[in-house]
């Protein structure tokens, strides 16, 4: 498992009395891009938080780059780029001190790729970043981010005060650092999970500060499924049992609308070899999943 | 080096605290050493049956003293009244700004996220706090000795700037103390107040006259070594132990704080 | 439903374009629909033996999506025989295009008419009523060709 670059085990915070993020394992690993779902408070920033300093854990462990991350040193640091949801940047700063700024804190800094990107995105360097907008600080937070040559590039929820061109164009980005070099990893929170779909490998659930679920994103496709059906006659109960189902509600007498999450084909030809006036296959998507989880009640898992 | 960006940083950041600062520095300064000239004449003119019913207070010797001597003269508006008042002032601005400041405007999270220890970024913060704190006072204390200069009045600089020290020593941790309570609050006005109220608290003990040295605003006014000509060291080295011990608390509560 | 896709028209080197869709809103994942586009574009003779594909990183910045979905889309092409890919040159439509095209177009109509017919045993459509449909639409067909 020396392949992961983060690597979190049974991580947990708690708030006092509140507890935002209890017993979170994942493992981001080399080369991957991964997704971050779930609703507001779910503890998607706090895990972000805590995976870069700026809150300390209640219990578990965080590896990065295969070190603790008390241990990392600054070079280990210096690999690690950030985005914090809501960019704010030093007001008082122009486009090109921040720059300078920044760029001080990273050797590795990629000047000229600074400046393609400046010129890709319009940005006025000479422009006291008080003066921008919401859009511009966060295209001038991902140039940063990139600049930087990140080797594990942490984003929360950067898509936010985007419009739907821009958002595209940010992801197309992050797409274009990452192909760049073998090895770049890239761990995303959002909401636009439509976007989300795009690009990552797997997606993570969060809700109420658990870790719900990480699904690989063909998995999602292939395997997260609806089927409705009314069977002719009650069929066996066997059938509703199959491992890979999730959910089954039933629809007047004979009519089951069944939830899918694995071993997709085995159901549904199951299902097909009984005799049936309706068999429908509904595709699910991240957004049905998330309104699965988020819309829960703690014991509403089977 | 990263300090030393983060130390640039700060610094412009705080430019206006340092205009500011040097002009009321100068303005202060240039007061004072003017003027000295204009009271001496005024005490000459205090006529003697006023005098008589003044010298039942014994300030006023200490009055007469000061308006004949220019060094106790200076030391009385300088290192005992302007520094510690406008330096006690600056002090909780600038701590409140640094911390509390950075948290409420959000920029607290790009600042902890760069490659740099919570103890360097604690560190850079302080020093250049601190920075600021001596260029206002250099930048006052170097006007004085200029305008001394040019009206001719001559002051025992030496003990002087002995005293300086003093003072800025005290100042600084009075600063230091100001930034732990920065750190715990989320909004720099609030912790400007609680900087202050401690202020205040800490000068009570120079109310009575038994537990008057244990007053860090009696320590910043050098007292002991200018008026009461005792060695510098004591009130030198317990100024730096605490700072010592304020900065280790500091460091600590800045590592530990959640953002 | 709500269909939304990202419709890019792709113009490799060379002459000819392809359009690739993307869309995510499909219950089909991404890398399969890229692989089916350019099945179809091979089965439609748009694309022919010796065209050359756009690389990996190309197309997934294009359609901004995971390279790793890319490669896996080629990869399965790769494995069917549809595309070959040569160390340093780049990757090509395979020179040797499997006969019979002919069963090959006919499986993709099929499947899209089992679909058709599914919907219409939903909509309790009458054999009768499909047949004059069809028809009709036939003879329409025939006339446009």
């Amino acid at each position: 498992m020396n392949d992961s670059c983060l690597q979190i085990k049974n991580l947990g915070k708690d708030f006092g009395p509140k507890t935002a993020l209890s017993g979170v394992t994942i493992s981001l690993e080399k080369g991957e891009i991964m997704g971050l779902v779930g609703p507001n408070g779910a503890g998607k920033t706090t895990l972000i938080k805590l995976v870069m300093g700026l809150l300390h854990p209640t219990g578990g462990s965080i590896q990065i780059f295969g070190k603790d991350r008390n241990m990392l040193s600054r070079n280990d640091w210096r690999r690690v780029g950030y985005i914090a949801d809501e960019p704010i940047l030093y007001d008082f700063m122009t486009v090109r001190k921040l720059i300078d700024f920044n760029k001080n804190f990273y050797p590795r800094w990629d000047e000229d790729r600074c400046r393609e990107l400046l010129l890709r995105f319009h940005l006025p360097v000479g422009e006291a970043i008080k003066n921008l907008s919401r859009g511009m600080k966060t295209q001038l937070a991902l140039i940063l981010a990139l600049a930087q040559v990140p080797d594990l590039l942490i984003l929360d929820e950067p898509l936010d005060g985007l419009d739907p061109l821009r958002r595209l164009e940010f992801l197309n980005l992050i797409l274009e650092d990452f192909t760049r070099q073998e090895g770049r990893s890239v761990l995303i929170s959002s909401h636009y999970l439509e976007e989300l779909e795009r690009i990552a490998d797997r997606i993570a659930f969060l809700h109420e500060g658990e870790l719900k679920r990480v699904v690989p994103m063909e998995q999602l496709k292939v395997e997260e499924k609806t089927i409705r059906v009314v069977f002719q006659k009650e069929p066996p109960a066997a059938l509703l049992a199959m491992p890979g189902i999730k959910a089954v509600q039933k629809e007047g007498k004979t009519g089951y609308l069944i939830t899918i999450e694995d071993n997709f084909n085995a159901i549904y030809e199951a299902c097909c070899s009984y005799p049936h006036y309706v068999l429908e296959i509904y595709h699910r998507n991240l957004e049905d999943m998330f309104y699965d989880y988020a819309g829960r009640d703690e014991d509403g898992r089977s | 080096m990263a300090v030393r960006n983060i130390i640039c940083k700060e610094l412009h950041q705080m430019r206006w605290i340092i205009i500011i600062g040097l002009l009321v520095g100068f303005g202060l300064a240039v007061i004072l050493a003017s003027t000295f000239g204009y009271l001496d004449q005024i005490v000459e003119e205090i006529p003697p049956e006023l005098f008589e019913l003044l010298s039942q207070y014994e300030v006023t010797r200490e009055l007469l003293a000061i308006f004949g001597d220019y060094t106790l003269y200076v030391w009385s508006q300088w290192h005992a009244k302007n520094l510690y008042q406008i330096g006690a002032l600056f002090a909780i601005i600038i701590a409140a700004t640094q911390f509390a400041g950075e948290v409420s405007r959000r920029t607290i999270g790009y600042y902890l996220t760069r490659p740099v220890s919570r103890r360097e970024g604690y560190l850079a913060k302080v020093a250049s706090g601190l920075l600021v704190l001596l260029i206002i006072f250099a930048g006052g204390t170097l006007m004085i000795w200029a305008v001394s200069a040019i009206t001719g009045q001559t002051a025992d600089w030496g003990r002087f700037f002995v005293a300086l020290i003093i003072s800025l020593v005290w100042l600084a941790a009075y600063y230091l103390l100001g930034t732990i309570i920065s750190i715990l609050n989320r909004e720099p006005v609030t912790a400007g107040i609680i900087i202050g109220l401690s202020g205040i608290l800490l000068s009570l003990p120079g109310m009575f006259a038994v537990s008057r040295p244990f007053s860090i605003f009696y320590q910043m006014r050098a007292v002991d070594y200018f008026i009461y000509g005792q060695s510098l060291f004591p009130p030198l080295i317990y100024g730096l132990i605490l700072n010592g011990i304020l900065l280790l608390i500091g460091l600590r509560v800045f590592a530990k704080k959640d953002f | 439903m709500i269909v939304y896709s990202i419709n890019t028209i792709y113009k490799l080197p060379g002459e000819f374009t392809v359009k690739l869709f993307v869309n995510t809103r499909s219950g089909v994942p991404i890398y399969k629909q890229l692989v089916q586009q350019i099945e179809k574009g091979v089965i439609g003779e748009i694309l022919k033996p010796g065209d050359q594909l756009p690389t990996v990183r190309e197309v997934a910045l294009e359609l901004t999506v995971n390279p790793n979905t890319v490669a896996r889309a080629y990869r399965e092409l790769e494995h069917r025989g549809i595309i070959e890919s040569f160390q340093g040159r780049g990757t090509f439509i395979a020179g040797s295009v499997r006969p019979p095209l002919a069963a090959e177009k006919e499986l993709l109509i099929k499947q899209q008419l089992d679909e058709l017919l599914q919907e219409a045993r939903q909509l309790n459509l009458k054999p009768a009523d499909l047949k004059r449909i069809f028809e009709i639409a036939l003879t329409k067909w025939e006339k446009e060709v």
